[in-house]
């Protein structure tokens, strides 16, 4: 006899987020299921650190449960999924400890990039180049699509410094991956 | 919403790094997490109650209990001196104020359902 659970990764999300918001955990492992490549990849971009970034995916999912009550609108999950990872991140930033795993790559960490030669690797390290308020709008506005007015709503930073963030870092990693736009077939293969 | 003049080769970039990762794994330590911490939540609030008892037993413990032993005593005290004699054994259990006190709530009691029984009468 199927039970209600096994119905769950059909449910759309708002419903899903409803059901954990009362308290159920399979809903919340669902939200989780689903949501977890995303934000680890958000992540990703955000620290350049791979380990780092699946540690800061699980501490977004914990204040999830944590604060899913206090979710008025089911519907609005995924925004207030997003505030919650940027509100983790900056913390992270806050601490420190971010700024050091992104510019003083372990050692494994630095030689795992080096022998790597995936797109994603070579955008984490371009934009472990920019300076942290940069990289947060550029990875908000290219990674997230979300618009200047947006970042600057969720981040707190007044709308023109957000614009300029987003057109020098862009510029940046644009520079620093010049490659790509030289011999794309062969950086990609 | 507009694409805000981005720039197509970045954003053909960051669409290529998105990697689509598996996720048992994150799941199930995130599932762990929320119990532990659930565990970890039971455990602190049994402790801080456990902490919060204490410390009330060592704050009022021994005031309540010198407030008991004085109450105790002055129930105990006998209405009237009747000395050590078998006379004073015998009218022990009526001779303190606690049974002074019983006598009194029962008389009020007594006295209390005969106008409350006259009143109804009345009706």
């Amino acid at each position: 006899m199927h039970q209600a659970q096994d119905y769950y990764p059909e449910c759309p999300e708002a419903f899903l987020a409803s059901l954990a918001r009362s308290g159920d955990r399979r809903a919340f492992e669902e939200l989780v299921r689903r949501r977890q490549s995303s934000m680890r990849n958000l992540m990703r971009r955000f620290c350049g650190d791979h380990a780092l970034a699946d540690d800061l995916a699980q501490q977004v999912f914990l204040k999830v449960w944590l604060n899913i009550r206090g979710l008025r609108r089911p519907s609005a999950f995924s925004a207030w999924l997003r505030r919650l990872a940027v509100s983790v991140w900056l913390q992270q930033v806050r601490r420190q400890d971010a700024l050091r795993g992104a510019n003083e790559l372990s050692g494994s960490e630095a030689a795992r990039r080096e022998a790597s030669t995936s797109v994603g690797m070579d955008l984490d390290r371009a934009l472990a180049t920019l300076p942290e308020s940069e990289r947060l709008s550029v990875v908000l506005s290219y990674h997230e699509g979300l618009t200047h007015g947006e970042i600057a709503e969720l981040t707190g930073t007044p709308l023109g410094t957000v614009k300029s963030h987003v057109r020098n870092g862009a510029q940046r990693l644009r520079q620093a991956l010049s490659a790509y736009s030289e011999e794309p077939e062969v950086k990609r293969g | 919403m507009t694409n805000e003049d981005r720039d197509p080769l970045l954003q053909s970039l960051f669409a290529e790094a998105e990697q689509e990762l598996d996720g048992s794994a994150l799941t199930a330590q995130v599932m762990a997490r929320t119990r532990s911490f659930r565990l970890t939540l039971l455990a602190g609030g049994a402790f801080a109650l456990v902490l919060l008892l204490a410390t009330a037993r060592l704050v009022f413990g021994v005031p309540l209990f010198d407030f008991a032993v004085l109450i105790s005593e002055v129930l105990a005290t006998p209405l009237v001196n009747l000395g050590e004699g078998w006379l004073a054994l015998l009218l022990l259990p009526v001779n303190t104020i606690a049974s002074l006190l019983v006598i009194m709530f029962k008389a009020l009691r007594v006295f209390q359902k005969k106008v409350a029984g006259a009143s109804f009468s009345s009706y």
